[in-house]
């Protein structure tokens, strides 16, 4: 996929001059534009002091001019140039109906971050990452409409990082209709990733599933006996991710008798001074 | 021709830079920085500076024990020798903050030092507000490592804080350096911190974005000696601090696939960077690669010598440094 990403560093905007707003006409007025099936927007400055929105407007001004476009990440930036936490989301309810031809989306950072109104028939793939995942947005999620969406992987994250849900969200987004052809189903960085297992394995979404993702999160050995006790439901599986993770020696070695494809890897040593945290969170 | 190391016998640095010496065809005398002596050391000898062993890991002792060092590095004026380095630039480079000055003033591309004065963490804080700073490295004026070193950023809309550290609070509430990297978000702590920091003569910093290698920030620890670069180790690291006994690690240079033309940036910013230090013909110079290419001198290290990934391979760094200092020799004999 032809791809490009815009960017700004410390000499950019060093100077306080550049923002999203300037990063927003720098994409557009870019000859290779129409070259392009995959945008990357990084780091727009000061990324934790002003919003992404000036970018996702200027998508939906100029949409006849993004319509080709099939895949964005919006926010792609590490921790040395803006926490996580930090990066400054916007409002994406128009971007679904402007760019029609769009089939993968990822979203870094969770602040201030609306979807709206998800419906889009050409959308296959759907990533949040971020250090806590909004009830609301879990909301929008729950009631989207995605009828091709082939991958959902979302970083659930902990309150003290914006998740202010609960495990009731994680089941209405497992009973979303609409996800007939979902095969790959991520739902970790969680502080509750225990009672998201038990949520999840429950749900008849699991029976068409090829990937089941509970990486990053603080999974026990509480989270690891309900996939032991469910090991029917998820026999059919290509791949049980699970990497970084809390689980006991005696654990892994039970779950590596499943017999499928299972990621065991970052184990993770349990912390009694400060507590079990998820991969991402700040 | 004799060859003197002031160090420590049996560390690393001792044995190996023997080792590198015995090969050439020489030998080197060993004089313990506890035994060490003026009188004990040759006119027109051949010598190298190796930095004393500490034990203590007591931030709030940085001051004192560098103190020491500097008096120590000014016993050496009147002995005159062929010297890796001369004490005065060793000197020179361990005060980062004339360091910096230094490389400013020749126009050398370095991570902004931030000149305002603050005394506390609140002072930082407003600091940070009122320049909208990024985020700022706190390190201790003196010394070398991650001793007391600090990555702080600050949210003054959402009253978030975060610091990257290997520092520690021990016991009496003192602060000691450990081997590990965390992260505290705990603003008490982080309070803490920064005033026990502060409470001492620090360089603050700009905190400048590294570029990134399958997920980790790395910069470059350059060794370069007599006009040359000898060695570049990457340090790749998941925080911001880099230096590599921090369970950090060694990227290899090849696999960065640097083009020819930063590596020729590289080496110009080196070699302009010893120009600004006359009399200093080895350093560990910490570069930082923007996201976008750019090199820039993080800091001047004049005992920056230590690299394992070389000493247990060639041992070619010390090894060149021995081979520099003779052919110095050779050229001050002849005057």
């Amino acid at each position: 996929m032809n791809s490009k990403k815009y960017v700004y560093d410390y000499d950019d905007y060093e100077d306080g001059s550049k923002d999203s707003a300037t990063l927003a006409v720098e994409i557009l007025e870019d000859p290779e534009r129409m070259t392009l099936e995959e945008i990357v927007v990084g780091c727009w400055g000061e990324s934790y002091d002003n919003s992404v929105q000036a970018i996702l407007d200027m998508f939906v001004e100029h949409k006849e001019k993004f319509s080709h476009i099939k895949s964005l990440f919006i926010g792609d930036m590490d921790y040395e140039e803006c926490e996580v936490s930090w990066i400054e989301q916007g409002d994406y309810t128009k971007l679904w109906d402007a760019l029609p031809n769009l089939e993968h989306m990822t979203i870094k950072g969770s602040q201030n971050l609306t979807l709206g109104n998800v419906c889009h028939k050409n959308l296959k793939s759907l990533e949040i990452i971020c250090g806590g995942l909004p009830k609301t947005v879990l909301e929008e999620i729950a009631v989207s409409n995605l009828p091709n969406l082939e991958k959902l992987n979302l970083y659930i994250g902990i309150e003290d990082y914006g998740f202010d849900g609960d495990v009731e969200d994680i089941k209405k987004i497992v009973a979303n209709p609409s996800f007939k052809k979902l095969k790959y189903l991520g739902l970790g960085d969680s502080e509750i990733q225990d009672d998201i297992v038990g949520a999840v394995i429950e749900s008849s979404l699991v029976e068409q599933l090829d990937v089941l993702d509970f990486s990053n999160g603080t999974l026990s050995d509480k989270g690891g006996s309900v996939l032991l006790e469910n090991k029917d439901r998820i026999s059919h599986l290509k791949m049980l991710d699970l990497h970084y993770h809390f689980l006991s020696d005696k654990m892994m070695n039970e779950l590596e008798k499943l017999g499928i494809t299972i990621d065991l890897s970052e184990q993770e040593e349990n912390d009694k001074e400060y507590g079990n945290y998820p991969m991402l969170t700040e | 021709m004799e060859v003197v190391l002031i160090g420590q016998e049996g560390t690393k640095r001792s044995d190996f830079f023997k080792k590198a010496v015995m090969e050439l065809g020489h030998s080197v005398k060993v004089i313990n920085w506890v035994n060490y002596h003026p009188n004990h050391i040759k006119e027109g000898s051949l010598i190298k500076i190796d930095p004393p062993v500490y034990t203590e890991a007591n931030i709030e002792n940085l001051k004192e024990i560098t103190e020491d060092y500097l008096k120590a590095l000014k016993t050496f004026e009147g002995i005159s020798g062929c010297y890796l380095n001369e004490p005065s630039q060793i000197a020179k480079v361990l005060d980062k903050v004339t360091c910096k000055q230094l490389l400013k003033q020749h126009q050398i591309p370095i991570t902004p030092m931030i000149e305002e004065k603050v005394k506390s963490h609140e002072e930082l804080q407003q600091l940070i507000q009122k320049n909208k700073i990024n985020g700022i490295f706190i390190k201790p004026r003196y010394g070398s490592g991650a001793a007391g070193v600090l990555a702080y950023r600050y949210h003054p809309k959402f009253q978030k804080e975060v610091i990257y550290t290997s520092m520690a609070l021990g016991e009496e509430s003192k602060f000691y350096n450990t081997k590990k990297m965390r992260r505290v978000t705990d603003s008490k702590e982080i309070g803490k911190m920064i005033n026990c920091l502060l409470k001492g003569e620090v360089i603050l910093e700009r905190w400048v974005q590294k570029a990134s290698y399958k997920g980790l920030s790395y910069d470059l620890r350059v060794v370069y000696q007599y006009g040359q670069i000898d060695f570049i180790v990457a340090r790749g690291s998941k925080t911001p601090i880099t230096n590599l006994h921090l369970n950090n690690c060694a990227i290899n240079k090849a696999s960065l696939k640097l083009p020819d033309e930063l590596v020729q940036s590289i080496e110009k910013l080196c070699h302009n960077t010893m120009a600004c230090f006359e009399g200093l013909n080895s350093a560990g110079i910490d570069i930082l690669i923007t996201p976008k290419g750019k090199p820039m001198v993080i800091e001047v290290n004049g005992q920056g010598d230590l690299i394992y990934q070389d000493l247990f391979n060639e041992n070619r760094i010390y090894t060149l440094q021995m081979i520099g200092m003779v052919e110095e020799y050779g050229k001050l004999k002849k005057r």
